[in-house]
């Protein structure tokens, strides 16, 4: 029965996605049939037996306990096939038999079942006449989208890291949505009168500020866990996808689910205005990545990523041996073919050696010879001064080329997906939102899927990215990690401050990626995962015994009454300002040390050093801010105070686990060498070697200039919390002097640079205006009360102003047409003979005299 | 007889068939109506047979043609002047006028 371990190891990989996908599925299950049998439970036993079988007006609880359950077991396959992983001693080809499948999923277009074998001869005989004889033989065309999963270091990493901290925030929604279980739930925050509670900045407000309107619902326990899985297996999906078009679906499925949990309290104006938000702007990036999985499909004939990689970088080897320029990318320019018998097919020819200006194409390679004995390259000699043939509906198996500026525009799509998903400038606006889901639903989306997935799908995609996508990539980070982290300085929401605090790190992410530093960008997803879900569910913590309020003014002196909230919080904002020998510090100062090393290279880029500097220190003044204005001092507000309660066991211990991971996810030995990290170490292995062929010379200088990074990046962390802590310690803050006036700097933080007013007027407020002109053009303005057109006595009325009265005249002119008409149908035989008979004679005089 | 040629038959026959359509489309009496109906079927009778004594290619179609319709005006008669009667039997006239109980 387990035979397929150990041939196919890569299979649990499989099993671990779909565990959650069963307790999805289980729950939607029970939640149909109960909802269906509800009407029926009076007069049926059937009906009545399943409805209370199923939960009946009280949530089970065991629906959460199973999704926790199938969550945990996929965290202990996520941990079983890392270990398997990491010893795997296969490698090459065996090693990909081993971990990684696929089979169709969808044909299109007629199938050619020419073995590649066969049409490979066909080829090589075609070459070896000359390639004047004709064009080259049709290759076969088998198109197919495909399924399949791939398992490499950073798939194997990245999956444990999202089960085991799922399994960690399922577990601690079990303690948080504990109300949820209620027969009848009170949603204080849910407004019947609020007409502005969409209004950006509002959330301040006091729930006490809509006393009088009570709001009851059924709990919703099981469904939180029905969303909360489906979410989980959508981005195990993605993880192990080897190709983007599963990457898309999964993608789209992560989307949706993001918009179920953040408006999870869907009767809130707020929360459904802000799922709204999300999903539409996530919409605009998706349209992007839909743009660029076209191009791919359209040029690259296909979609799997190391299949696409082989397509557009130049191979490692040929016939004549290694190349010296392999894993490139090849541009070249179209030349003239003259010769008449290859007239479907086109030319192209490196630039000669002297012209600086580089191809207008990019030449993609077949992917058919995988025997280097067959395998007859592009030659460096042989493209430059032959130049080479591609059919001009070039597939997998042919040369082919591209369009230099589609390639870019394809790199750029599929960075828009990612910039929408990880929330980048200009598409960031969605996440601070976000905050209106619960708050376990805050720290998944944060911390271990939905901006995740950008971040990761780059990294996965890296060597289809040209250079100039990669600076751009880089400076959407720049921009992003600091215009977030100057909104996040100013935040009083505890949630926002995180929320613009991972719009920050996802900016480092990027701009490492952007930077050549693969391995430290992926690894700063790594470890801010972790610490960004002890950091949410720290605050979920807070919120949950502050009795859901969120206002960090009223809160304070915190951490005498949760003690083990107020320490794993601590340790996670060490870990995020990085704090030497926590995680965060591993991953920061590589991205650091990247950033300097890159722009002594390249000095005109100074912002990719300047910015992420700064925003270092910014990171660690906010954060030390939250935690001070949370956790210690005297209460602000004494009646808050009162009441808080430090959490059950089942919420503070997920806590402690992170809090342990935090620190110790990316040590290595030596503990003190940022280099040596174990985890750095295994995404090493999985680096495309693209990225050491693109950005070898700042990878040498990176290690030079390692310890100065280093430095400087403490030094900014210790200026922003020596100033948190003189501002929000030392001199204790008063309620006065928070809420008091406030210059216009910071009003103009606070009002998050005005992104939002700015897209309201720019985009919101012309569509909302066209659709009302539209729903104003479309209406009727006759008023009621004219007589109806049935009434004979008067003729219709004909509106011709508005697009309705439009198409009602049209169809009120065919009626009265159709009512004259009649008349004439009398079914007298003599009246329909005479016409018939003037008609035929009309007819035939009319033949005669235009036939003459 | 070969003198008289095809155009004589024609215009006998485009006569034969003025006088059908005409009578069909004054009379209201349904048997004269029927008559009509005769006539215009006899125009065309004498139309092919014309056309077949004249056009070598089609001298045995168009007598066979002939005969088919004979029978065929025969059938018709059968059924008409059935139909004829019965409206009779109920609405104590032929007049074709009358006959209006269908329209809607």
């Amino acid at each position: 029965m387990f035979e397929w371990l150990s041939t196919t190891p890569g299979r649990l990989y499989v099993i671990g996605t779909l565990l959650p996908l069963a307790a999805f599925v289980v729950l939607l299950a029970a939640g149909t049939i109960r909802g269906l049998c509800r009407p029926f439970r009076q007069q049926g036993k059937l009906a009545a037996a399943l409805y209370w079988a199923f939960g009946g007006d009280q949530p089970v609880k065991v629906g959460g306990y199973m999704a926790t359950a199938c969550m945990a077991a996929a965290a202990a396959v996520g941990i079983w096939g890392l270990v398997l992983f990491l010893n795997d001693p296969t490698s090459g080809r065996k090693h990909a038999e081993r971990w990684s499948e696929r089979i169709d999923w969808i044909r299109i277009g007629a199938f050619d079942s020419t073995p590649p074998e066969v049409w490979e001869e066909r080829y090589y005989e075609w070459q070896k006449q000359g390639e004047t004889n004709g064009p080259p033989p049709a290759s076969p065309t088998a198109v197919a989208l495909e399924l399949g999963y791939r398992i490499d270091h950073l798939t194997a990493v990245v999956f444990a890291m999202v089960t085991v901290i799922g399994t960690l925030i399922f577990l601690f929604s079990l303690g948080y949505m504990q109300e949820e279980t209620q027969p009848q739930v009170e949603d204080h925050q849910v407004d019947q009168h609020s007409r502005d509670s969409a209004d950006h900045g509002s959330h301040s407000t006091s729930p006490s500020s809509v006393a009088g309107y009570h709001f009851t619902r059924r709990g919703r326990f099981g469904r939180f866990f029905l969303y909360l899985s489906l979410f989980c297996f959508s981005m195990l999906n993605l993880v192990i996808a080897d190709n983007l078009f599963q990457v898309f679906v999964s993608w789209e499925l992560v989307g949706v689910c993001s918009f179920f949990l953040i408006g999870f309290y869907y009767e809130r104006k707020s929360a459904a205005v802000a799922a709204n938000k999300a999903f539409i702007v996530n919409r605009v990036g998706d349209a992007g990545f839909l743009i660029g999985i076209l191009i791919a499909w359209t040029y690259l004939g296909t979609l799997n990523f190391e299949e696409m990689t082989r397509r557009v970088r130049s191979p490692g080897e040929d016939s004549h041996g290694s190349l010296a320029f392999a894993n490139q990318f090849v541009r070249v320019n179209a030349v003239a073919n003259d010769d008449t018998t290859t007239q479907s097919v086109r030319k192209f020819q490196l630039p000669p050696k002297d012209d600086p200006t580089p191809g207008t194409h990019l030449a993609l390679f077949p992917l058919a010879w995988e025997t280097p004995d067959h395998y007859h390259g592009l030659g460096y000699k042989r493209s430059q001064e032959q130049g080479f043939l591609a059919p001009v509906n070039a597939t997998i198996n042919d040369f082919g080329a591209i369009p230099y500026w589609l390639f870019v525009v394809m790199g750029l799509g599929i960075v828009l997906g990612c910039v929408g998903k990880s929330a980048q400038v200009p598409l960031h606006t969605w996440l601070p939102d976000a905050m209106e889901g619960p708050t376990p639903v805050s720290a998944l989306i944060h911390a271990a899927t939905m901006v995740a997935a950008g971040v990761y799908l780059i990294g996965r995609s890296y060597p289809l990215l040209a250079p100039e996508v990669l600076l751009v990539i880089a400076y959407i980070g720049a921009v992003t990690l600091f215009i977030s982290a100057t909104i996040a300085l100013v935040q009083t929401d505890i949630k926002r401050v995180l929320a613009y605090s991972t719009c920050s790190q996802l900016g480092f992410m990027m701009l490492a990626l952007g930077i050549g530093a693969w391995v430290a960008g992926l690894l700063h997803l790594l470890t801010h995962a972790f610490f960004k879900a002890l950091l949410f569910l720290c605050s979920g913590s807070v919120i949950h015994g502050c009795h859901h309020e969120q206002d960090l003014r009223k809160m304070g002196g915190l951490r005498t009454k949760m003690p083990i909230t107020a320490l794993t919080m601590l340790i996670g904002v060490l870990a995020i300002c990085g704090a030497p020998l926590l995680s965060g510090w591993y991953s920061k100062d590589m991205i650091l040390a990247a950033s300097l090393a890159y722009v002594s290279l390249h000095p005109e880029h100074l912002l990719l050093l300047a910015l992420p500097t700064l925003t270092a220190a910014m990171t660690a003044y906010y954060m030390f801010r939250l935690w001070f204005l949370a956790f210690t001092g005297q209460p602000r507000d004494p009646q808050l105070c009162e009441k808080v309660h430090e959490s059950p066991w089942v919420m503070t211990l997920p806590l402690i686990v992170l809090a342990i991971f935090s620190v110790v996810v990316a040590w290595g030995w030596p503990l003190w060498q940022v280099e040596a990290s174990a985890l750095a170490h295994v995404l090493h292995q999985a680096e495309p070697v693209s990225v050491t062929v693109a950005f070898y010379p700042e990878k040498v200088k990176e290690h030079e200039v390692h310890l100065g990074a280093g430095v400087l990046a403490l030094l900014a962390a210790l200026v922003g919390a020596g100033l948190a802590f003189h501002f929000f310690y030392r001199r204790e803050p008063t309620l006065a002097r928070l809420t008091g006036p406030a210059p216009t700097w910071y009003n103009f933080l606070l009002r998050k640079w005005y992104f939002d007013e700015v897209y309201d007027a720019a985009f919101v407020e012309p569509t909302v205006g066209l659709a009302r002109f539209s729903a104003a053009v479309d209406k009727r303005i006759v008023d009621e009360a004219t007589p109806a057109e049935t009434d004979e006595s008067t003729t219709p009325r004909y509106d011709w102003s508005t697009l309705d009265g439009i198409l009602s005249a049209v169809g009120q002119l065919l009626s009265s047409l159709g009512a004259k008409l009649q008349a004439i149908q009398t079914g007298g035989l003599r009246t329909y003979v005479t016409a018939l008979a003037l008609t035929a004679t009309v007819l035939l005089a009319m033949l005669v005299i235009l036939t003459k | 007889m070969n003198d008289v040629g095809l155009i004589p038959f024609l215009m006998l026959s485009g006569f034969l068939f003025a006088c059908g359509v005409t009578c069909v489309a004054v009379k209201r009496n349904a048997v004269a109506v029927l008559m009509g109906v005769e006539l215009i079927l006899n125009s065309a009778n004498v139309n092919l047979v014309a056309f077949a004594r004249f056009t070598p290619a089609f001298r045995l179609e168009g007598q066979v043609f002939t005969l088919m319709v004979i029978v065929l005006a025969a059938a018709e008669a059968a059924i008409a002047l059935a139909i004829i009667l019965n409206f009779y039997n109920n609405h104590a006239t032929v007049d074709v006028d009358e006959a209006k109980d269908l329209k809607g």
